[in-house]
């Protein structure tokens, strides 16, 4: 029973192509629409930041990590609900990034009913 | 006179005759009477010749007196022929005696006609005999001119009182003078030669004075130029008091003269060429057995003096060396007897204490009965040749000795590859003899895995003529094959055509033993580098294969999600399954790739395309790209021709770079990319680069990056630089390091294609 956005979406950014489509496809089939991005920068230039309802990011990427999209996002006074997905589970890390306004810190390989709960917890902020 | 006295009677009476012949016989001339009377009896008895005399009457009945007389005139002029007949008167008289009657006697006055008889049969005597002698005289004198022609001698007298000069036709000749004119002393001395004229007058003068013969040689100028050598001999003498004639002869010596100084030349040009080329030439006497001839080389030759005179045989033969004395004796022998050549060479001491060798060769000479005259021949110091040739010899055995004992294998082959020349060390090797080596096929000797290809391989090289190595395996005596390298060259004559192939063989089974532990060690080296690494990726290889399954986990998730509930989505479930597939498809990759790089043995080559490779290293390391948060970029050329190598070793070497340009960046700040390249660079090449964007290369050592242990990381090996280089050097390629602008290094290396590998 999810919300169905009309013109909102989730972003998944992971460079990652396995991990990418995975979470798509997770999300496909609890209803929620997602895009998928290789990089902070891809998604930036992909210039979709306000239709963007929810972020799914991983933490480490060659490039612009995921911290630095979410300090990228808050400077440009776009709060966006965010959540960390990470193969590297560092707690220092996840202090960082939920002190800087991350919705949930996720290690991988992560739970998918957890995942979906986070989704649907930070659309309903 | 002649007694009896024949008389021829031309009388018609016979008592007229037989009267005239009594009266005749009383005067005491005895005498034969033949009468006749008739002019044919008269002409034959005229014609027969035996008569001294004619006595005839004038008028005959047939026949007359003075016709008689004209007739023996005709046949024998030399008869004396008397008129006996009464009165003729003068005029008769005067024709008789022109035409050449003797006398003519009165019948009346019979009493002259026995003196007349005698004074003219005397007068015929003296006649014939006048004529005799000077037939005589001429044919004396024809004799003697033909001689002085023959001889060139021509004769002379000269009055030297009255200076008249008489000459014979062979004189004249010699002085090229004209028969017409008269010689004088002036004359003769304008053609005396001008640097004779002093001597010859001096000559003149003094036999002149002392009266003696002369005996005169000088040189006489000929109007054309030449010159004559004379000889003139005469004596003097006094056909009267006051008077002093010399008669002689000159003689034209001038060929003797100059054959004698021609002989005299050749016989300087023989001495000299016997001097030179220190040949003597002797003449031995077989019956005295000493030497009758010695030339003045000979001499020297000898070690004698040629003013002292032929030294005695046994005095020679001792200075000879001891063992050559009974040779020298025995082929002396052996000639004398048999009358053969003679040949010997032997060693004669010289005063001086010097040892010559002397080679002698003779001829018999045989006399007209066939018995042997003398034995001549020559003799030739050959002391210097013999020592060069000694010379030779012995530098030849040393270099045979070099050759023979050096530690190399040689051989000279000739131009159709035939064996020449084989040294010792060769056969030692092989245990066989000379004619074995020579006669055993060549692939006796070559190991059957090497035989082909030595085959091709020495055809293709042989047929540039040029230099050129092969490497190949021969078979020791004891069975055992060791590896040699044989090095050719090639000699050419003037023309350039190819003589002869110098060929020298090492042994390198040593050497290739040791190449082969080094290879191994390489290999376990390479190995243990690529364990290391390995252990080194453990993490981020951990974390690459981490991926693939998370992801698998929660599509297998979302499988159930469309599985689940009132309609399942079986479309979007068989999605989700596809990439649970393709993730543990994944994975399973990562999980090969990293069990072949554990493989020990990797010595495999095959085609290979390294933009693949590149690819799969990616794979491999992002997790550490990721973990570094490293940018990586690849500029990859299309269509790159295929590399004959080894996967395993290739990849080890991109991983080592790899590998280095990341944690050349793991602590810089600023952008951290890594670059990875490859590019054609020309036919039968390809270039491959790494590049990153960290701390660069160290300054002052980087001419020791590739050192083995060399490391700037707290816990490297320090051999991955040095395995990488290895590895593709031995792949035919190049490995070198650069900077990287702004900041960072670059390392290249290339590596040859399959389209320049033979």
């Amino acid at each position: 029973m999810g919300h169905q956005l009309q013109t909102k979406f989730v972003a998944v950014v992971d460079d990652d192509d396995s991990v990418r489509t995975a979470i798509q496809g997770l999300l496909k089939s609890v209803g929620l629409p997602a895009r998928a991005y290789a990089s902070g920068e891809e998604f930036f230039d992909s210039g979709h930041q306000t239709q963007t309802a929810c972020l799914i990011t991983d933490i480490r990427m060659p490039g612009m990590s995921g911290l630095d999209l979410q300090a990228r996002l808050n400077a440009e006074r776009c709060q966006i609900p965010t959540i960390f997905i990470t193969a590297h589970g560092d707690q220092d890390m996840r202090l960082q990034a939920m002190r800087a306004g991350a919705v949930e810190f996720l290690s991988k390989p992560f739970d998918d009913e957890l995942l979906v709960e986070s989704v649907r917890a930070a659309l309903e902020r | 006179m002649r007694q009896p006295l024949r008389i021829l009677s031309l009388e018609d009476d016979p008592r007229d005759s037989e009267l005239i012949h009594g009266l005749l016989e009383a005067e005491g001339i005895a005498c034969e009477m033949t009468r006749v009377d008739s002019q044919p009896g008269f002409r034959a008895l005229l014609e027969e010749g035996a008569v001294d005399l004619i006595l005839s009457d004038y008028s005959l009945p047939s026949f007359d007196g003075l016709s008689a007389l004209k007739l023996a005139m005709s046949i024998r002029p030399d008869l004396p022929f008397i008129l006996v007949s009464g009165a003729l008167g003068e005029e008769v008289a005067i024709e008789a005696l022109k035409i050449g009657v003797t006398d003519y006697v009165l019948k009346t006055r019979l009493s002259r006609l026995a003196p007349s008889v005698l004074r003219a049969i005397r007068e015929a005597d003296e006649r014939a005999e006048r004529k005799h002698a000077e037939g005589a005289l001429r044919r004396n004198e024809a004799y003697l001119a033909e001689a002085q022609t023959l001889s060139h001698t021509g004769s002379f007298g000269w009055n030297v009182t009255s200076g008249e000069i008489y000459w014979s036709d062979e004189t004249y000749n010699i002085f090229g003078l004209d028969r017409s004119i008269k010689p004088t002393m002036e004359f003769v001395f304008q053609r005396i030669h001008p640097e004779d004229r002093d001597t010859v007058q001096r000559a003149l003068d003094r036999v002149i004075d002392e009266n003696l013969d002369f005996n005169i040689e000088h040189r006489v100028l000929m109007p054309d130029g030449g010159v004559k050598y004379i000889l003139a001999l005469a004596r003097p003498s006094r056909p009267s008091p006051g008077i002093l004639e010399y008669v002689g002869a000159v003689m034209d010596v001038t060929a003797t003269r100059q054959s004698e100084a021609k002989l005299r030349e050749s016989e300087a040009y023989l001495a000299e060429a016997q001097r030179l080329s220190h040949t003597g030439s002797w003449a031995w006497n077989p019956a005295t057995g000493e030497n009758r001839y010695w030339s003045d080389e000979c001499f020297r030759l000898m070690g004698f003096d040629p003013a002292g005179g032929m030294p005695p045989f046994e005095t020679v033969a001792q200075r000879f060396h001891s063992d050559d004395q009974p040779i020298f004796a025995e082929k002396l022998e052996r000639a004398r007897r048999e009358r053969t050549e003679f040949e010997v060479d032997y060693r004669i001491t010289h005063p001086g204490g010097e040892i010559r060798n002397i080679h002698a060769v003779g001829h018999p000479v045989l006399g007209p009965s066939g018995d042997l005259v003398e034995i001549v021949g020559t003799a030739i110091d050959v002391t210097e040749r013999k020592q060069a040739e000694d010379n030779i010899r012995q530098r030849e055995n040393e270099l045979r000795h070099i050759l023979d004992f050096a530690p190399q294998q040689v051989a000279v082959l000739g131009p159709d590859y035939r064996r020449i020349y084989i040294n010792q060390a060769v056969l030692d090797y092989f245990g066989l003899t000379l004619e074995e080596c020579l006669s055993l096929d060549r692939s006796w000797f070559f190991h059957p895995d090497d035989y082909e290809r030595i085959k091709s391989e020495t055809q293709s090289k042989f047929s540039t003529g040029l230099p050129h190595e092969v490497e190949y395996r021969l078979r020791r005596k004891d069975g055992t094959y060791r590896w040699f390298l044989f090095r050719y060259n090639p000699l050419r004559d003037e023309q350039g055509r190819l003589r002869r192939w110098y060929a020298a063989g090492t042994d390198i089974e040593d050497r290739k033993e040791a190449e082969e532990l080094l290879r191994q060690a390489q290999a376990n080296l390479a190995h243990v580098n690529r364990l290391t690494t390995m252990g080194e990726l453990t993490a981020s290889i951990a974390h690459e294969v981490n991926q693939p399954i998370a992801a698998s986990l929660t599509n297998a998730r979302t499988c159930l999600r469309w599985l689940h509930g009132d309609t399942p989505n079986l479309e979007e479930a068989r999605e989700a399954a596809t990439r649970i597939v393709q993730d543990q498809t994944r994975a399973g990759e990562i999980i090969s790739r990293i069990r072949l790089l554990f493989k020990k043995d990797t010595s495999q080559r095959e085609l290979v395309d390294i933009n693949e490779i590149i690819r799969e290293m990616i794979v491999l390391l992002r997790g550490e790209t990721t973990r570094y948060l490293i940018t990586l970029r690849t500029e990859l050329a299309e269509d790159l021709p295929q590399v004959m190598g080894d996967r395993v070793q290739l990849q080890q070497v991109m991983m080592n770079l790899m590998m280095n340009g990341i944690d050349a960046m793991v602590d810089v700040d600023g952008t951290r990319e890594l670059v990875i390249s490859s590019q054609r660079v020309k036919d039968g090449q390809l270039t491959l680069s790494v590049s990153d964007s960290g701390v660069g290369l160290p300054p002052e050592r980087a001419d020791h990056l590739f050192d083995a242990f060399f490391t700037t990381k707290a816990h490297g090996t320090g051999m991955g630089l040095r395995i990488s280089r290895s590895i593709v050097e031995s792949h035919g390629g190049r490995l070198w390091a650069g900077e990287n602008t702004p900041h960072g290094a670059s390392f290249y290396f290339t590596l040859p294609t399959i389209d320049a590998q033979a």
